[in-house]
């Protein structure tokens, strides 16, 4: 068996102690710098976190937002006919009913094509009121019936009025709808 | 039970016996322990002051060369503790170098003892008082004198063959005081009934004493009794830089594995953060798209808004709550959102503040008033723009 001496023995005990101190110093280097890393990453986290925490908006009030518009986009909607609802005929008919209905006399009415739309040109006479009966029944009719043109003349002082106006009614496509 | 020998010194050389029968032992026999002569040592009591046990070794190195006149290098010791009411004693065993390694050769690696050694244990017994145990061996007698626990001294005579001369020997080492003293006999069994005879009839009838035979002492050794002169007991200690290395080397471990326990702690901190990080993204991803859906929508509805045609009748209303009373329209044309009216009335200039105020109309303009003739009124002409709400 090898036999060492006293200084021998001493200095592989002092060999190991700096092998040892050694080793643990570069794995405490490296830990450290892992640490140093990691911390670093965390507090840049810890902030993005932060950030985002605070503009972070409320999406409960932007689905609230939603429903709402879409529940008016569905209102206004219901207020155009789809393009082949109706056609000017149709219409036509549903007017002069309106027209008679309300004591309005038609002197004349006729088709216009103006810029690829058709439109229905009356013209009436009556009373003042009576046209204005007629407005606001337009007006306030389910779908969206647009009156471009419209002249009255009540020169002639007696109560009655000439009136001469284009009508037509709002289509959508439902495709882009 | 361990089967003891012991060694015998016969014309400067060494013999071995076994207890048992006192057999002499061939160059082949088998023993356990080997009990060395006490002639050949020296035994000295010292009273330690509080040192660590490591200490001890050193400062009996130290107290030997006022103990023992023999050369500190041809001199080994060994020793055994005694402790009591917070005192230490160290008992030490005392001879030359070269006994040693002679009994080291002789016992073959196993281990050695003294007498004292098979006295120790009864020595507890005793703690109290005095005490002197009388060892008669087959050529010599060792008496040991306790006094509360201690071993006050050690001394050894060679034996005599009458038991008369030894028995004054002894009482001649023995204190003033024995008649206090407790007395303990310890010899071969084979001799036990002869010696008591002599023993009573020294001390007299009604005295006190006590018997013990070295079988039934030597058969009470075990791996634990204190054996002496043995490297392994020597070895016991580890050594004090190895002590520290090992210290250093745990420390150094521990620190590393609890520097690693906090990586791996911060690690899943991270990963938290890192999820909850990635939770928050997809959330205003999710918020994003919402809020483009929403802005689709509002164009949407924008334009659907857009595309509602002025309400006529609605503009009739407004116009006539402003020109009512004031004048008469004789004439009205609207197309798209612009508009003329004609109409014949008092102070057109007023109309036209109130049409300003008015949130339907805008670009209002006076285009024309003449006055009517015989009348305070004027016939004038009005243009605008129609606002679609």
């Amino acid at each position: 068996m090898l036999k060492i001496s006293k200084r021998e023995r001493a200095l592989l005990f002092v060999l190991l102690w700096v092998l040892a101190a050694f080793a643990a110093g570069i794995v405490s280097y490296f830990k450290i710098e892992e640490m140093t890393a990691l911390g670093q990453k965390t507090d840049m986290l810890e902030k993005q976190v932060q950030k985002l925490t605070l503009k972070a908006p409320n999406s409960d009030d932007l689905i609230g937002e939603k429903d709402r518009l879409m529940q008016s986009i569905g209102t206004e909607k219901e207020k155009y006919y789809y393009t082949d609802e109706i056609d000017p005929y149709q219409f036509s008919i549903i007017l002069k009913k309106i027209l008679s209905e309300t004591g309005l006399y038609i002197k004349k009415y006729q088709t216009i094509e103006v810029k690829e739309r058709t439109y229905l040109e009356y013209s009436v006479s009556g009373d003042a009121l009576q046209l204005a009966a007629f407005l606001r029944v337009v007006s306030d009719s389910e779908k969206y019936w647009s009156i471009p043109f419209l002249s009255i003349n009540a020169r002639k002082g007696d109560g009655t009025v000439d009136a001469v106006f284009r009508i037509n009614y709002e289509t959508i496509d439902e495709k882009d709808y | 039970m361990i089967d003891c020998a012991y060694a015998e010194i016969a014309d400067g050389s060494y013999e071995l016996f076994l207890f048992e029968k006192n057999l002499p032992l061939g160059p082949s026999g088998r023993f356990s322990a080997l009990m060395m002569a006490r002639p050949e040592f020296d035994i000295k009591s010292v009273e330690l002051p509080p040192v660590s046990e490591q200490d001890i070794q050193n400062l009996l190195k130290f107290k030997l060369r006022s103990l023992y006149p023999g050369k500190p290098d041809d001199t080994v010791f060994d020793y055994t503790l005694l402790s009591r009411k917070n005192k230490k004693y160290a008992v030490l065993f005392i001879t030359e170098k070269k006994t040693i390694e002679a009994y080291r050769n002789l016992s073959r690696g196993m281990p050695l003892f003294l007498p004292f050694t098979l006295v120790k244990p009864l020595i507890r017994k005793y703690s109290d008082g005095s005490c002197a145990f009388i060892f008669f061996h087959t050529r010599w007698i060792e008496i040991l004198m306790i006094h509360s626990g201690m071993l006050a001294f050690s001394s050894v005579i060679n034996r005599d063959e009458s038991f008369e001369i030894n028995f004054q020997k002894i009482l001649t080492l023995l204190p003033e005081n024995s008649a206090d003293c407790s007395l303990v006999f310890i010899c071969a069994k084979e001799e036990t009934d002869a010696l008591n005879q002599d023993i009573r009839g020294s001390l007299g009838p009604g005295s006190s004493y006590s018997m013990v035979s070295i079988e039934e002492l030597v058969g009470s050794l075990n791996k634990k009794s204190g054996f002496l002169f043995s490297e392994r007991h020597k070895k016991r200690a580890v050594p004090h830089t190895l002590v520290i290395f090992l210290f250093t080397a745990i420390v150094l471990t521990l620190s590393l594995l609890i520097l690693d326990k906090d990586i791996q702690q911060r690690e899943a901190y991270f990963e938290q953060l890192e999820n909850r990080m990635r939770r928050y993204e997809n959330r205003t991803l999710s918020v994003k798209s919402l809020e483009n859906e929403l802005k689709e929508l509002e164009n949407r509805w924008m334009e659907l808004r857009s595309r509602a045609p002025v309400n006529i009748y609605h503009i009739f209303s407004e116009l006539s709550s402003i020109i009512e009373g004031r004048a008469v329209i004789t004439y009205f044309v609207i197309e798209k959102d612009s508009f003329q009216f004609e109409a014949i009335g008092q102070n057109p200039l007023d109309l036209m503040d109130t049409f300003k105020m008015n949130e339907n109309f805008q670009s209002i303009k006076l285009l024309q008033s003449i006055p009517v003739p015989g009348t305070n009124k004027e016939r004038f002409k009005v243009i605008g723009v129609v606002k679609n709400q």
